[in-house]
């Protein structure tokens, strides 16, 4: 199930806050979790029900692997190196086998050996995130950063709380062990997170739809039918796509998470603002970049050690970064990208050289290379991107499309100037989280705005049912 | 204030929930099933669609919110939320497909455009010669009379021509008579300030339609006279058809109150509010809505009316297929031609990969597929008054697609469906000095009949049949006394070398291999294989002989295919080639033995299954990984064999079981679509199979078959959930769509490959729907039953009703491999090979007492059956009414026992596995190897 979902939104998220808050009032805090819990089971077997076995199965090996690593801390190698080759072992299994197995039958056919015979698996939603945060609970565990788990419920309800279960963030367990008994539900937070919600919705519905809608029918263009302006249309277009999309995804993360008393930490920070990409990877998808900082990055020695052997770590960590996307090759390039500009900064030192006195021109470097980048990530094939870049960079004039113009209606075009403006206004508009902190008048009416009018526009829009899954649902 | 913009919040949310039922439009309730509480179905994926689609449509704030984004978008963006509208300026609205249409961007459909106007000067003048009038008059688009406010659509720099425009071009150069033009006509009243189309609807406006109607009448009225040349005649017409000639043309809305007999319209829905304005004129006007004319879903015979009126909108031009063949038969070509001149089959050439033979008055055409064609001579064009049809009868061994292209000043090209068997071509000829013609005669690799062609002159206005003895046309230049390279250069009887340049060459042959993994149709225990090639050399004849391919023995010996290879091709049969496989082919010159090929890829000779139909047809091939396919089994999909693609329980039970018994090939032809329904009715845009135009999945079905060889063994047929859905059809209509569909299609484009009279149509039984009411499944089952019965070699050959569901439609993996079971038993009865295959069924049912009815069994492959108790599946009615069942137990091993829990009297009607869903934990199966289920049935027992 999607937050961006008639049922959801009228069926399940009504009736869970109803058995949270009612039975939790009924039953003195005890049966939250428990109901939180079961809730986002149900949310999670809605639509892909032959997985919920699954991820009982890793949760519990997880559960029982932390125990194990605070009880016999002797063997706490031993019980990592099965965690990780558990959880590894699963995501590999589900998500990369094919693409392994792609590239590895040519090379038995060349070595006169069988084929690897293989049908195609299908991705458990959410694996990507949910096996990150179970490694980083072992691991924490393992480095004394956090203690295990004493309940299997609280356990349970952190690998699978539904507010974040399907993408994110990725939470830390010590961050929320204290949140998942000792957290109060107070009028004002869950007002918030109404508010956040909505926020999210409305960004998602209308912004990232809306230029989801352009950049779709640009990237299904023929590439004869490719010219320049059109190109760079549709490369914007996905940019703020990706970025409304999955940032809407998280604000209603937090916001569903606020409203049962649980507080989220923060997946976006205006990252099309950063002045260089170091800088950007500090705003985008925080909890990701976080989490290969800490559990990769670090560990391979950071940049701690020799110059080479910090930029070959760079590339390790984006490499990989660049295939928990997705097994394509476009993904590997696409991370391989964004490590090869990385370890140009470090070399150039570009990104001290332009923060402080030519900020804008870095900033439109920054984000130039990003958009670049999520063309790569969109396309198909590198030979698709190859041409798409083509044609961005030759210049060449074409007639609009029709396609094009269909997608391009005024409601559209509305909405993408108004995410151009979000993102070059970046640094002066105030952010979501900004408005809904304010207070008096200013919050009512921002409240009166999004619950009377953006709600039921939204609203319509979920009920005719989007075309538009998000995006990163798919890693 | 946060407490209260909380709770509205939530209040919000829950309101949709809180009114659940309520506010439903009384016409959707009938269409919504609750999918019930169904433990198992917990774990299917389908299942919780199911619900997600029920809840979607039950919540009351549905129609109230999307009412108000829609308005919201209309006022604020200037957006109709209907795809199929475009918004242009002003607010005036516009059908999109118009809109797309004024793109102009048809230069690559100019062949079509002129194809177009070929056609319809040929159907022009069979109408004029059957004394009918004919008007050709597309409904012009709203955007090119009023482009000013279709709003900034973008144009294309390298194309600014619609396909009217086109036709327009082509129609300059090709007289066109009967061609009124309403774009003219409606430009001209918009100059006089004349709204003719609405601002807010696609059709024209009041004032447009009395002007179109107008011009209709006027040029009926106009033109009328000079159809009927011959005043007898024109007496007896009028006297017929009760029309005045004298009428004033303009007086559309006067006291005239005689008009024309009747008319047969083409059209869309568009011209729906222009029948008003004409109907008055008309005894009787038929509106055929078919852009394929005539159209193949109604059996209309526009021979048979006064008036023929194509009025397409404009839009819809390039998508208008005339059937000239079957125009040709229905209006008596033949009949009313003033001369026929036959076209001697020396003058015909060949052209490329192909070689033609004269035999026994006609030519053999050994065809190597897609770039072989052979050419007429230069043939006499048509003129303004004489219009040249070139009659072509061709034999072809397979269904396939004929391309025809002539060349005048211009090219026109086109194609035909060929059927097995005979079919006649009609080619119009267009008009110009000479016209020359190829022919390809099909896709596959075949050897076709040519028989005697011939020219037909038919002259302008209205000509008696039989005629044409009294006519004195100017001289037709006789065709094989036309100078024509082609003609001079493939004279038969010259010397083989000065026929085939490559005799020039080193000698080498080269055999067109067969698709890896193929499977040829037997007929009896053998097949005939077509073997053709290329080759350099002076061979005398052409040798073959099969290998099996793995074990390299020989399988039959060297043959003689070809004792006249000519112009590089050779091309030949050979004959009983025994059943089984994995073969291989080698071919070689007779006098140069060393000079040989031998193809590398495996083929067979077996039995051939088409299995079609819709979803569960297809989860055949695609539901459970458990079997591995037997070496001798091979898959058929997308017009290619791909053995190695060849996955499902259903497909692999099937084949397996056959080649286990039978030790012979078994190739399954996997054309079933999802979603496709039979009737026109039951299309929810995955196609139907009743649906015979181009691009419908019947074609491609047909087509896959003429790429596998154009005979099958056995057709599967499991569909019906389609048609089922939203109780759109009746029994009867299903039945008659089934009966029409197999005897009309299936069994007159396919070969017989089987041993039966007719082509073998093995129906397998729809599944049980997990959850909801289901009559109008029923019905599609009784139609099913019905159609079984009444048609010649149509089985119901296997029951799925007791078989475990998954989700709502489509069944478990494992019940995929009892379902090919049942199939290949039912495969294996009608072969002999089986004494059994259905299960058994009831004999009779008798009350014992009150609450006592005993079911009283025929076995037909077991001796008892199981379980002993609590078996389900059975319903006792008594006025509509379900009487309680205590228990139902075996009780003996031809009769079963039901117990009610209260004595009921009067008549009661028994049920098993019927109407609404039945229970089917423990339903009752005979003791045979398959444990085959008792059929369906339901009794009146008083």
């Amino acid at each position: 199930m999607l937050f961006a979902d008639s049922i959801f939104l009228f069926i399940f998220l009504p009736l869970a806050i109803l058995c949270y808050h009612g039975l939790g009032l009924l039953a003195r805090k005890r049966l939250r979790n428990c109901i939180l819990l079961l809730f986002s089971y149900l949310f999670y077997s809605i639509g892909a029900p032959k997985f919920f076995i699954f991820l009982l199965f890793s949760t519990t090996v997880d559960y029982i692997l932390g125990l194990a690593i605070t009880r016999y801390r002797r063997y706490a190698r031993l019980w990592v190196a099965a965690s990780v080759a558990v959880n590894l072992g699963l995501l590999v299994y589900f998500k990369y086998a094919d693409f392994l197995l792609t590239g590895l039958n040519p090379v038995l056919s060349f070595l006169g050996l069988n084929h690897i015979l293989w049908s195609n698996t299908v991705l458990p939603i959410g694996i990507s995130f949910f096996t990150f945060q179970k490694l980083s609970y072992i691991l924490d565990i393992y480095r004394r950063h956090a203690k295990s788990a004493n309940n299997f419920i609280d356990f349970s309800l952190y690998v699978s709380m539904f507010p974040q279960l399907i993408a994110g963030p990725i939470v830390r367990f010590k961050d929320i062990c204290n949140q998942l008994n000792h957290r109060s539900n107070s009028w004002e937070e869950f007002h918030s997170g109404i508010l956040r919600l909505c926020w999210g919705l409305s960004k998602k519905v209308l912004l990232a739809d809306a230029c989801g809608q352009i950049a779709d029918a640009v990237f299904a263009l023929d590439p004869a039918m490719l010219d320049t302006k059109t190109a760079w249309l549709g490369a914007l277009a996905y940019t703020f796509q990706i970025y409304f999309d999955f940032s809407a995804y998280s604000d209603m993360a937090i916001g569903l998470a606020r409203m049962f008393g649980f507080e989220l930490p923060e997946n976006f920070k205006r990252p099309y603002s950063a002045v260089c990409l170091t800088d950007f990877w500090r705003r985008w998808h925080i909890s990701l970049g976080a989490w290969f900082r800490d559990y990769v990055y670090f560990p391979l020695g950071g940049n701690k050690k020799k110059p080479l052997r910090t930029y070959a770590n760079l590339f390790i960590v984006f490499c990989l970064c660049g295939l928990w996307h997705g097994a394509n090759w476009t993904f590997l390039a696409w991370g391989l990208y964004h490590g090869f500009f990385l370890m140009i900064e470090r070399i150039t030192d570009l990104r001290n050289l332009l923060r402080v006195k030519y900020s804008w021109i870095s900033r439109m470097i920054t984000f130039l290379i990003v958009v670049f980048g999520w063309v790569l990530f969109r396309a198909d094939s590198l030979t698709d991107a190859a041409a798409f870049i083509k044609v961005m960079i030759i210049p060449g004039h074409l007639p609009m499309p029709y396609e094009l113009y269909k997608a391009m209606h005024p409601r559209n075009l509305t909405f993408f100037l108004l995410g151009c403006i979000f993102v070059t206004g970046a640094g002066l508009l105030p952010t979501g989280e900004q408005i809904i902190r304010t207070h008096g008048r200013r919050k009512q009416a921002f409240s009166a705005i999004m619950i009377f009018i953006v709600l039921p526009y939204c609203a319509a829009f979920v009920l005719q049912g989007t075309d538009q899954p998000f995006i990163y649902f798919r890693f | 204030m946060r407490y209260f913009f909380s709770c509205v919040f939530v209040v919000m949310l829950m309101t949709p929930a809180l009114t659940f039922l309520e506010n439903l439009a009384p016409d959707e309730a009938c269409l919504i099933e609750s999918p019930g509480f169904d433990l198992n179905a917990l774990k299917e994926p389908d299942y919780y669609q199911a619900w997600h689609t029920y809840l979607k449509r039950k919540l009351s704030c549905f129609s109230t919110l999307t009412r108000l984004k829609k308005w919201t978008d209309y006022c604020f963006f200037n957006i109709p939320d209907n795809p199929a509208v475009h918004a242009g300026r002003k607010g005036w609205l516009f059908k999109a497909e118009s809109v797309k249409d004024y793109r102009k961007q048809a230069c690559d459909k100019k062949n079509i455009a002129r194809k177009l106007i070929l056609e319809l000067q040929a159907l022009t003048r069979l109408n004029e010669i059957n004394g009918r009038l004919f008007l050709f008059c597309p409904i012009p688009n709203k955007s090119t009379i009023y482009p000013e406010f279709v709003g900034g659509i973008p144009k294309s720099v390298n194309c600014r021509y619609s396909f009217y425009d086109l036709l327009l071009n082509e129609s300059e150069d090709h007289h066109l008579p009967g061609f009124l033009r309403l774009d003219k006509i409606f430009k001209k009243a918009k100059q006089n300030q004349i709204q003719v189309f609405e601002e807010n609807g696609p059709a024209p406006a009041k004032k447009g339609v009395g002007i179109a109607a107008q011009a209709i009448l006027e040029y009926l009225y106009k033109n009328h006279t000079s159809i009927f040349a011959d005043d007898d005649l024109k007496s007896r017409l009028l006297a017929n058809t009760n029309f005045s000639v004298k009428n004033n043309p303009g007086a559309t809305q006067g006291p005239l109150s005689k008009g024309f007999s009747t008319a047969l319209i083409y059209g869309s829905p568009d011209i729906g509010q222009l029948l008003p304005a004409l109907t008055h004129r008309f005894d009787r006007i038929d509106i055929v809505m078919s852009r394929t004319i005539p159209s193949s879903a109604h059996s209309e015979n526009p021979a048979e009316y006064k008036v023929v009126i194509i009025a397409v909108p404009e839009y819809q031009l390039a998508e208008i297929h005339i059937d000239i063949d079957r125009l040709c038969k229905l209006y008596g070509a033949d009949q009313h031609s003033v001369r026929k001149a036959n076209i001697p089959g020396s003058a015909v050439s060949a052209g490329k990969h192909l070689s033609l033979e004269n035999k026994d008055n006609q030519i053999v055409i050994k065809s190597l597929g897609e770039k072989s064609f052979f050419n007429f001579p230069a043939l006499p064009g048509s003129d303004k008054k004489t219009l040249r049809f070139v009659k072509i009868p061709i034999s072809s061994p397979q269904a396939d697609t004929l391309t025809w292209e002539i060349k005048t000043d211009k090219l026109f090209q086109g194609k035909r469906r060929l059927q097995p068997g005979d079919t006649t071509i009609y080619l119009p000829v267009p008009q110009a000095s000479r016209a020359r013609i190829s022919i390809n005669p099909g896709m596959q690799t075949g050897l076709f009949r040519l028989k005697q062609s011939c020219v037909l002159e038919l002259q302008a206005g209205f000509t008696r049949p039989g005629s044409g003895e009294n006519y004195k046309p100017q001289a037709m230049p006789p065709v094989k006394n036309l100078k024509d390279s082609a003609f001079e250069l493939n004279k038969r009887n010259t010397s083989a070398i000065a026929a085939n340049p490559d005799a020039m060459l080193p000698p080498k042959i080269r055999l067109t291999g067969f698709e890896d993994g193929r499977i040829f149709q037997r007929h009896g225990k053998s097949a005939d294989i077509v073997i053709s090639g290329t080759y350099a050399g002076t061979p005398v004849a052409i040798e073959a002989r099969v290998l099996h391919h793995s074990t390299k023995e020989l399988v039959t010996d060297w043959t003689v295919i070809d004792n006249a290879p000519d112009a590089g091709v050779f091309m030949g049969i050979l004959a009983n080639v025994p059943q089984g496989g994995w073969y291989q082919i080698a071919v070689r010159f007779n006098n140069q033995p060393d000079i040989r090929d031998i193809s590398e890829s495996r083929w067979a000779v077996g039995i051939l299954a088409a299995c079609i139909g819709q979803s569960n047809m297809r989860e055949w091939f695609y539901t459970g990984s458990g079997l591995k396919a037997h070496t001798l089994l091979s898959l058929h999909r997308h017009n290619k064999w791909q053995p190695e693609n060849l996955g499902g329980n259903g497909a692999i039970a099937f084949g397996n079981r056959l080649i286990n018994k039978l030790s012979i090939p078994v190739g399954l032809l996997d054309y079933a679509v999802n979603g496709s329904g039979l009737h026109k009715k039951a299309d929810w845009g995955k196609g139907y199979w009743t649906d015979q135009s181009k691009t419908g999945i019947y074609n491609k079905f047909i087509q896959g078959v003429s790429s596998a060889g154009g005979a099958i063994e056995y057709i599967i047929w499991m569909q019906g959930e389609a048609d089922a859905a939203r109780s759109i059809l009746t029994q009867n209509q299903y039945r008659q769509a089934l009966m029409t569909f197999i005897s009309n299609q299936i069994r007159s484009d396919i070969i017989n490959g089987s041993h039966l009279k007719h082509l073998p149509i093995l129906i397998v039984g729809m599944p049980k729907r997990p959850i909801g009411k289901d009559p109008s499944h029923q019905a599609v089952r009784d139609a099913q039953r019905a159609a079984s019965n009444q048609i010649a070699d149509c089985f119901l050959a296997a029951h799925s009703l007791d078989l475990s569901n998954l989700g709502r439609q489509h069944l478990a993996p494992e019940a995929y491999i009892e379902l090919g079971l049942r199939t290949a038993q039912a495969v294996l009865y009608l072969m002999n090979e089986a004494n059994y295959y259905q299960g058994p069924k009831i004999a009779e049912a008798c009350r014992v007492s009150d609450d006592k009815i005993d079911i009283t069994l025929n076995h037909r492959g077991g001796t008892d059956f199981a379980p002993d108790t609590g078996i389900s599946g059975f319903e006792i009615l008594q006025e509509k009414k379900s009487l309680p069942i205590f228990s139902v137990q075996r009780h003996n091993c031809r009769t079963i026992r039901i117990l009610l829990k209260e004595p009921a009297a009067g008549s009661l009607k028994v049920r098993y596995l019927y109407g609404a869903m039945p229970g089917t934990s423990r339903p009752v199966r005979d003791n045979s190897p398959l444990e085959l289920p008792l059929e369906p049935f339901q009794i009146v027992i008083q």
